[in-house]
């Protein structure tokens, strides 16, 4: 972008997102005397896992258990770390020179940084079926984040769809807090249980394992039926979800429902590590496209590092750690701490790490996603919510010749809208990966245009950028 | 469909939410109080079909509203203030 010397402000580290790996991050560059600057698009710090624990409303959060409470230690060394913080402000675009446009209440400002941490987590996989959009259908850690911040929860008895950790823990919360969960329509494929099991011997011993035994536990001292084998989820209703719908072992069920609360696993959000053109590659398991960098975070865009579930989904025990090899990687990469230094200092970082990823083999075998999971997706459902396309002119496109993702995005508009393919993509991908013949690579991923957040025009005119940035910034490096 | 159990000991937020006054706790989110008012939707999509609160955490846009006169603002990332004016949004690029 060509600009004029308006309002750049200059930081040596940028930190993008106060959740766990941002927090840990600066707490860490500040203590190897860095000057750090956090921005994040809440209010409050805390990402989405310690959401509320910095400021909401009040009620009693013991209801949300130990490991969430834990979250306020973080928080507090963080608030007293000293690094400059912005709350309320998010980041629409970052050029390779590492300048970011930051927007804070409808008005942008550039912010010039000598290295980056890209620490923006990760989102729901998209889960598409019959009705998805309907008022009232809502993800299982929008619905966790409403009890989180706002100590809002569902009135009625209220069901829950999908499959992963979050949706059995969220129903423990509820049950704490007086919530009746009517029922877990559980759709993990069956063939994952078997999948799991070579994982299960080392899972057994680890934390991780305690916690999902003493989840299912509570379910069944709460009385909550987990429906195992559920298929073809829909939601019924005009305005707004009334019922749902749902097929198992052959025979169709109905449930009244006045919200419906889904979920499908969460996946890396990379969308501005693609805008600078951080290589990605396809990762199987997770069936997603995850940034390339070393141990330490750091890509091959020079000052560029990447750390917490936005590197790779591995929760928030882990996130801490990869946020913290990401700042004392950095502090080496600005000339504060020599390469042996790094390393004496990261090693046991390195090894906490190796120890908290333990057991992650189970839990993503035994919930990863299906190759098969929208080939049930009714023809007339919507892939994308924003631009309103079905699955069935998905399929139309992907029997074309070229099944690459932004042809299909030009063609039909899928991943145009405001929310930038993040509940889209992969619902197309999927389809076009059945459909089409085309593997992962030559599917590709959605090439990220600024602004990766909608501005308006005003506030992109206001900041003295007299030309828009061209669709390939670095020719011959796009992400395929 | 929704409800608060927030502590209520601390005076309530007062605001207008498309035309009626309502009173939530402080610190709840425009979007938690959207759906605790029995509000799911605050806009329709491009076709018209009504669209509300979905992923609660500022990438979806379908909770866009406007909030005092400014559009296309994210219910879900707005805190409740005293006097704010939420109106529904008739599609996201409004």
């Amino acid at each position: 972008m060509s600009m004029t010397e308006n309002a750049a402000e200059d930081v040596d580290l940028l930190i993008i997102g106060a959740g766990p790996a941002g927090m840990a991050a600066a707490i860490e560059a500040c203590e190897l005397g860095i000057d750090t600057l956090v921005v994040d698009e809440k209010f409050h710090p805390g990402g989405q896992i310690y959401a509320g624990l910095a400021g909401g409303a009040a009620f009693d959060r013991s209801v949300l258990g130990r490991d969430y409470l834990i979250g306020k230690n973080l928080i507090d060394r963080f608030q007293a770390c000293g690094a400059r913080t912005r709350y309320g402000a998010f980041v629409w675009d970052m050029t390779p020179d590492n300048t970011a446009y930051i927007s804070t209440d409808g008005t942008s400002r550039m912010i010039r940084a000598r290295h980056a941490i890209v620490a923006t987590g990760a989102l729901e996989r998209p889960f598409a079926f019959e009705g998805w959009t309907l008022p009232g259908v809502i993800t299982a850690g929008g619905a966790q984040l409403l009890l989180k911040t706002s100590a809002v929860v569902p009135q009625e008895p209220v069901v829950l769809a999908g499959s992963g950790p979050l949706l059995l823990l969220l129903a423990t919360q509820y049950i704490a807090c007086g919530v009746s969960v009517a029922a877990i329509l559980d759709t993990t494929p069956a063939g994952n249980r078997l999948g799991a099991l070579r994982h299960f011997a080392r899972f057994i011993p680890t934390a991780l394992a305690a916690k999902g035994l003493a989840m299912l536990w509570k379910l069944r001292a709460g009385g909550v039926p987990i429906l195992s084998g559920v298929e073809d989820i829909a939601a019924l209703g005009s305005a707004r979800v009334e019922a749902v719908r749902y097929r198992r072992g052959g025979e169709e069920y109905r449930l009244p429902a006045s919200c419906l609360i889904v979920h499908q696993g969460i996946e890396s959000e990379t969308r501005l590590l693609r805008a600078v053109n951080v290589e990605h590659r396809w990762d199987n398991v997770s069936r997603s496209w995850l940034p390339v960098c070393d141990d330490f975070g750091r890509t091959a865009i020079p000052g560029v590092s990447v750390a917490g579930d936005g590197r790779a989904v591995l929760g928030a025990q882990a996130a801490p750690l990869s946020g913290r090899l990401a700042a004392i990687d950095a502090a080496r990469a600005l000339g504060r701490i020599d390469v042996e230094t790094r390393d004496r200092l990261t090693r046991p970082v390195r090894a906490q790490l190796g120890k908290a990823s333990r057991g992650r083999g189970f839990v993503d075998t035994l919930f990863a996603p299906s190759p098969t999971s929208c080939d049930r997706l009714p023809g007339e459902a919507l892939a994308c919510r924003c631009e309103e396309v079905t699955a069935k002119r998905v399929r139309e496109e992907a029997t074309r010749s070229a099944a690459n993702i932004n042809s299909v995005k030009s063609r039909l508009r899928c991943g145009m809208g405001p929310c930038q393919g993040r509940y889209c993509e992969t619902t197309v991908r999927e389809l076009l990966l059945r459909h089409s013949g085309s593997t992962a690579a030559e599917i590709g991923l959605l090439r990220i245009r600024p602004p990766i957040k909608p501005v308006g025009v005003e506030e992109i005119i206001a900041l003295g950028v007299t030309e828009l940035p061209p669709e390939a910034r670095i020719p011959g490096v796009l992400p395929r | 469909m929704f409800t608060s159990i927030a502590d209520r000991n601390s005076k309530p937020v007062e605001f207008t939410l498309f035309g009626r006054v309502v009173r939530v706790p402080p610190g709840t989110s425009v979007a938690a109080a959207m759906l605790a008012n029995g509000e799911a939707a605050g806009r329709v999509s491009a076709s018209g079909s009504p669209r509300g609160p979905y992923c609660l955490m500022g990438a979806c846009f379908e909770c866009s509203v406007i909030i005092d006169g400014r559009a296309r603002v994210r219910a879900c990332m707005t805190e409740v203030r005293d006097g704010l004016n939420v109106e529904r949004s008739q599609h996201v690029d409004d």
